[in-house]
């Protein structure tokens, strides 16, 4: 079972499901109805026939009552200049931090539908540090998650930001500076405690 | 069932379990056995589930590409066509005699067929104009376009 948290259009729901070579279930989420016209015509065109889509706010996903192998959360965020000339004057602080508010509201919702052995993705391409690493540095001291290695190009991500010290296994992330793509962040987070019926996390020794 | 009448004018047989298929709305979905067993789900508001087989608007059945695929996989009515009818059929034209390499199944006018390329790629069908098997003008459209995978361009077109 694998969650793809914010789905439209589908490009990597597309690729799931391909690496699912069909079988298996992806539920697939988005908030804007008007985007899932765009991921159901993506899911046609490449015949995909294991995923359901539904229109929620991921903030809410456990109340599909699943629980989930695998999570991507290729979270909405404030994008990069590359693709967007205008970005640095259509964009200021509050926008980055309404962006960042909104990832960990969504990263810590998808904590409580992961399977204690699960794995969850979380992508940006966002290069702001609020939205990658000082979000995946909150995730692990609050969320009780850890940031796993992963073999993906790209260079170490930030440990140090703004003056604060994160914790180490942030560097594990993968931060890909635009040049041979458009720029992204990305990192693999797995469980390490277990969450307490009032949410709070226990870390497991 | 309007899925199975629509499978029929192509005279093909394909097996469509009744007990994976669902309705939503005007949409028809095909689940997998798996969907099948997270039955609370699919009972939920879902928007999209499995395969898409294809929707009815003004009592019309309007076939998904998936639909076509599995009937295209099938013993049915068939062209194959040249590269260059290939590529004006996915622009929305029709297809002149001229074009087509093999007919396979049925070519009697009135007919619908549905036509693919060299590779067998199903890209969308037609209905007959002309007994396809002796007709003599080569440059008499032959097979009506009703629908083609270009329309996955043409329907999102002008959306944002
Ligand atoms: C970066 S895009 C996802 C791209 C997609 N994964 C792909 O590969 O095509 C982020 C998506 O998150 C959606 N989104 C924004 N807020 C959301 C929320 N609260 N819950 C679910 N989806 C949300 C946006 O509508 C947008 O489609």
């Amino acid at each position: 079972m694998v969650l793809d948290a914010c789905a439209a259009p589908g490009g990597k729901t597309v690729q799931l499901a391909d690496l699912m070579r069909n079988t298996g279930v992806i539920i697939a989420l988005d908030f804007k109805r008007r985007r899932l016209t765009a991921l159901a015509n993506h899911l046609e065109r490449c015949h995909v026939k294991n995923t359901i889509v539904y229109h929620l706010d991921a903030r809410h996903a456990s109340k599909l009552k699943v629980r989930f192998d695998r999570i991507l959360l290729d979270v909405p965020c404030s994008g990069n200049f590359v693709t967007d000339e205008e970005w640095f004057s259509k964009r200021t602080m509050n926008d980055v931090e309404r962006n960042a508010r909104l990832q960990r509201a969504i990263l810590a919702e998808a904590v409580k539908t992961l399977k204690e052995d699960g794995e969850i993705v979380y992508a940006t391409c966002s290069l702001e540090p609020e939205e990658d690493e000082l979000n995946i540095d909150w995730a692990v001291k609050n969320l009780g998650l850890r940031v796993e290695r992963i073999n993906c190009y790209g260079e170490k991500a930030l440990t140090e930001v703004f003056g604060r010290r994160l914790d180490d296994s942030v560097e594990n992330c993968r931060r890909i500076w635009p040049g041979r793509t458009q720029g992204f962040f990305v990192c693999k987070l797995k469980k390490c405690g277990v969450q307490d019926a009032s949410g709070k996390i226990r870390k497991q020794v | 069932m309007q899925v199975v009448k629509f499978v029929n004018k192509f005279r093909a047989r394909i097996f469509l379990n009744e007990d994976l298929m669902v309705k939503k709305e005007n949409r028809y979905f095909l689940l997998n056995k798996k969907h099948k067993k997270l039955k609370g789900l699919i009972t939920k508001d879902f928007f999209y589930a499995g395969l898409y087989l294809g929707k009815v608007r003004n009592k019309r059945f309007f076939p998904s590409f998936n639909l076509l695929k599995m009937i295209a996989e099938k013993r049915s009515n068939k062209v194959i066509v040249d590269k260059k009818t290939e590529w004006l059929f996915i622009c929305g034209r029709d297809v002149f005699k001229r074009g087509i390499i093999k007919v396979v199944g049925s070519g009697r006018k009135g007919d619908y067929t549905l036509v693919l390329n060299t590779h067998r790629e199903c890209l969308g069908f037609g209905r007959i104009l002309h007994d396809l098997n002796k007709m003599e003008d080569k440059d008499a459209v032959a097979v009506k376009n009703v629908l083609d995978i270009g329309d996955f361009l043409r329907r999102e077109k002008g959306q944002p």
